[in-house]
């Protein structure tokens, strides 16, 4: 009877979990774009005067948009193909994306050095304060992301999945499109406004 | 009934007046405009967002309860992102 009950049920346990879990993610990240939101509009010059020659990397990072873009897309292919028993081509989509995910934090971490070595710090004022605690916030994010999408690969490579039981792929892959779909937010926001 | 029209009335009257003489954030009049206007978008947004989470969790649960049981959605939802648990075992179920 319990079982027929567990069967019958559309939104498993891992599915009711992830989704807390993101209301919770949205909310730490509302914060923090509230906070941004206070700064850009309370200061009439943007970046404030005091970091007037600093320029925030646009087109480098545009193009790590579109990278962490195509990793949304490969992840979303890594789930469709377990739906359909195919467990080489869930372990290839799985590299594809770490390693998206892996260029997205490279280049990011290099612009930091470059940003850095320019003079904009974490106590160089508001500006430097907000963007290295927004951006740093979602760096942290994607670097869990990949961490758990290597979690992932490392049972598929064990065979734990298949089309019948592949919940630890879905889970994976929402927690994947949130990190991905809350990028361009964030680069309009902080990058081009 | 009178005494429930009359507070009604009080409290249609009160919601039209009183909010002329408020904003989103009150510590803000003493702040510059830019600041205030900040300060403002800000509640704004954060007063929006537990509203949107909710309705994000609260949609998803009800399309994965109701929506799949649907025709016409139910078969779309099979396809797409919100697929239910397991075809296999839900056709077995149906059988049933």
């Amino acid at each position: 009877m319990m079982a027929q009950i567990h069967e019958r049920s559309p939104l498993s346990n891992a599915r009711l979990g992830i989704l807390i879990l993101l209301g919770a993610e949205i909310m730490l990240f509302s914060g923090l774009i509230g906070t941004f939101l206070v700064f850009r509009m309370g200061n009439v010059t943007w970046p404030p005067p005091s970091h007037i020659g600093i320029e925030l990397p646009r087109a480098v990072t545009g193009i790590n948009t579109v990278l962490l873009l195509l990793s949304g897309y490969t992840m979303f292919q890594a789930r469709r193909a377990i739906q359909n028993n195919g467990i080489k081509q869930l372990r290839n989509w799985l590299l594809v994306t770490g390693g998206l995910g892996i260029l997205f934090l490279g280049v990011q971490g290099s612009e930091w050095v470059q940003l850095i070595r320019n003079g904009l710090t974490l106590q160089s004022g508001v500006y430097g304060g907000i963007f290295y605690v927004l951006i740093g916030c979602h760096a942290v994010h994607v670097l869990s992301a990949v961490i758990w999408l290597f979690i992932v690969f490392g049972m598929a490579l064990a065979g734990r999945f298949s089309a019948e039981h592949y919940i630890g792929v879905d889970t994976c892959t929402i927690y994947w499109i949130f990190v991905v779909a809350l990028w361009p937010i964030l680069y309009v926001l902080v990058y081009l406004s | 009934m009178h005494r429930f029209f009359f507070w009604t009335i009080l409290l249609i009257f009160v919601m039209l007046v009183v909010p002329t003489y408020l904003e989103a954030c009150p510590a803000c009049k003493t702040l510059d405009e830019p600041i205030a206007k900040g300060f403002n978008w800000s509640v704004l947004f954060l007063m929006a967002m537990p509203f949107t989470v909710f309705c994000l969790i609260g949609g998803t649960i009800f399309l994965q309860w109701h929506g799949y049981r649907l025709s016409i959605i139910g078969s779309r939802l099979k396809k797409g992102f919100l697929r239910p648990r397991n075809d296999n075992q839900q056709r077995s179920v149906d059988n049933e």
